[in-house]
């Protein structure tokens, strides 16, 4: 040991011990910066997957000291334990089981939920040192690439997606309850008068608020030339534009506008929407349609009530689940 | 080189070099054990067959409604009561999803453990109320047990 | 007032600036290249085929999916397998189509026939890709809902018959 000087600069030390203290207070405040990578991800893609799971799959559940069931959806001051969007005939029963249908009453309360319930109840959240880290997400039904509206609100829930970030997505494919239909088969429908076989009548009594929706199908085609003409309202007749639309379903799911030329298969189902505000009177409406080389039912039928035979219309639509940090 | 050798100067930078080499190697160590962590335990969720059993459930339940209307119809044409029917095709039912789930190599095993009615007459649709079904589904890395599963027969 | 060294001072700012960059860089770009996890596309994949059987087995009369799945199967012929690119059951292909455009599927059925399993190709598309995921569905078939769709099934009256319907799906 001759020379021991310059064994260690004091710039040197200064500057390391800053360093280290600026790395560790980093770490430890950020959490996630240590487990980059496929960890975060993976978590990220496990939340997706499972929120996705039990909002399809699940018929959710609520409870308080005396009573529980399903229904959550009609208790929305009680304990909601658990969110699920799956219809449920037996609300009192766990025994019932119907995934991928979802229900209109819960897709509607869902989107009344406020926002610490929903990230409560979902799990959309991230727990490092008992501290909650929200997920940013979000949650959407469409169809054809558009929010499907429920109840006049588009169903969506959260924020927009950022471009900048990873975010972990998964799609379901499901039918949602999304109102009403009345379907009659063309051998039901009583025509018009005699020899008019070709004009067929319903009854619709209002006042409904909504869009109505009918389907015709099994037509019994007489002529070369079988088409739709015209809808006619109690002898008046309606605007294809402003009051209503027709279109056919072929058996092949394809969808089609007829006009007053399109031609009509005897296998083809023919729907009408009748767009809200047309029946809004407390009184019984007739519908006449008009059909060409197309035979319907006889005069002696009575005429079908649209109420009578109205069931549940589901719709195939998709139920996005996006999260991010 | 003899030079070097007893040059003793400069030891604290050589052990503050050690010192950092080993921080990293320790840093690098834990950031490897939270990734695989995190790969783990999310892949379990996500290998998990839910689809495969919810489907020998779901499938159970809905063919527990044709077997239901198919014995009373058989029950018109033959001397066997509703039960015995039920139970016939109910084991033909076995046995077809144990052969087409072998065929993937998952084991299945559907048995139906008994019919419960209300009156126990069984001569009309409305007889057959629940039934109870022994279901066992295994693929190797997941058992799943459902005993008894209880299914309403409604329609 | 000290004005020596003023270039180490800029050296150290740069050098600073530099690390900076260089991070945000790097956890940015990763943050964008990094393809999502395997097991998770695979699992949408999945996710997604099934749910589409579900649907097409679920779907009542009166929606857009005229015919379910039980139908759909009861109405095949049995008898004429798929050769590319005829498909022979039309209505079940453009009900799948219209739920998942965008992925390409097969579809046979397996059934036992006298005790043995029989497997017949019903729609194709093309050469399964590596990364393929293959789901499945059962329908219990009578010799009522043949003879409703008009299949070839031949049952008996008091014959049940079970059909995985096993389709392979891939991206391309």
């Amino acid at each position: 040991m001759v020379d021991d000087r310059g064994q260690i600069a004091i710039d040197f030390l200064l500057g390391i011990s800053l360093f280290l203290i600026a790395l560790i207070f980093t770490v430890q405040f950020i959490p996630g910066m240590s487990m980059a990578g496929s960890a975060r991800e993976g978590s990220l893609d496990y939340t997706a997957y499972r929120t996705a799971t039990i909002l399809v799959e699940d018929t959710g559940w609520w409870g308080n000291n005396t009573s529980s069931g399903t229904d959550w959806e009609s208790h929305p001051t009680d304990n909601i334990e658990r969110i699920g969007l799956a219809v449920d005939d037996d609300p009192t029963s766990r025994l019932t089981n119907s995934p991928n249908i979802l229900s209109k009453n819960k897709t509607t309360q869902l989107m009344l939920l406020n926002e610490n319930d929903l990230t409560e109840t979902l799990g959309l959240y991230n727990q490092v040192d008992n501290t909650h880290f929200s997920y940013g997400y979000n949650i959407s039904i469409t169809k054809n690439n558009a929010p499907l509206v429920l109840n006049n609100t588009p169903v969506l829930l959260g924020e927009t997606v950022p471009y900048d970030r990873e975010t972990s997505k998964i799609t379901r494919i499901v039918l949602v309850e999304t109102g009403t239909i009345a379907d009659f088969s063309g051998e039901e429908l009583p025509m018009k008068a005699a020899n008019q076989e070709e004009y067929p009548l319903i009854d619709i009594t209002g006042p409904l608020n909504e869009e109505v929706t009918l389907y015709i199908s099994n037509f019994n085609i007489t002529g070369g030339d079988p088409g739709f003409k015209k809808l006619r309202l109690d002898g008046a007749p309606l605007s294809e534009v402003s009051d209503y639309l027709a279109y056919k379903i072929s058996p092949n799911g394809t969808i089609e506008i007829i006009g007053t030329t399109g031609k009509i298969d005897n296998d083809d189902v023919v729907a009408f929407v009748i767009y809200q505000g047309i029946l809004t009177g407390s009184q019984t409406y007739q519908l006449e349609f008009q059909f060409k080389d197309i035979e319907f039912g006889p005069t002696s039928l009575p005429v079908p009530e649209y109420q009578d035979v109205l069931t549940t219309y589901y719709e195939p639509a998709y139920l996005t689940v996006e999260v991010w940090n | 080189m003899e030079s070097l050798k007893k040059d003793t100067r400069g030891q604290w930078i050589a052990l503050s070099g050690l010192v950092l080499s080993l921080i990293l190697i320790g840093l690098a160590a834990l950031a490897n054990q939270a990734l695989i962590a995190g790969y783990h335990s999310s892949n379990a969720v996500l290998e998990f067959p839910k689809e495969n059993i919810r489907e020998l459930n779901s499938h159970t339940r809905d063919n527990a409604e044709i077997l239901k209307s198919l014995s009373f119809e058989i029950n018109n044409s033959t001397n066997n009561t509703v039960p015995v029917i039920f139970e016939q095709l109910f084991d033909n039912y076995s046995t077809q999803m144990e052969t087409l789930y072998a065929a993937h190599g998952e084991t299945v095993d559907i048995s139906l453990v008994s019919i419960n009615s209300n009156n126990g007459t069984y001569n009309n649709n409305s007889d057959i109320d629940v039934i109870f079904v022994n279901l066992t589904y295994n693929d190797g890395s997941t058992h799943y047990v459902s005993e008894p599963e209880v299914i309403r027969v409604t329609k | 007032m000290n004005d020596k060294a003023q270039l180490h001072t800029m050296e150290g700012l740069l050098a600073a600036i530099l690390m900076t960059m260089t991070v945000l860089m790097i956890t940015q770009s990763t943050a964008i290249v990094t393809p999502q996890n395997e097991l998770a596309i695979d699992v949408q994949l999945e996710q997604i085929g099934s749910d589409t059987l579900k649907v097409i087995d679920i779907a009542p009369q009166t929606s857009i999916i005229r015919n379910n799945l039980t139908e759909c199967v009861a109405s095949w012929d049995t008898t004429t397998e798929a050769s590319y690119p005829t498909n022979n059951l039309e209505i079940l292909d453009n009900s799948i189509s219209n739920l998942m455009p965008e992925i390409l599927y097969n579809v046979n059925f397996a059934y036992t026939r006298n005790g043995n399993l029989t497997v017949k190709k019903v729609i194709i598309h093309g050469q399964p890709a590596d990364n393929a995921v293959v789901v499945r569905h059962y329908v219990t078939l009578t010799n009522e809902t043949v003879k409703t769709m008009g299949g070839g099934w031949n049952l008996a009256d008091d014959e049940i018959k079970v059909v995985e319907v096993r389709m392979t799906t891939w991206k391309v």
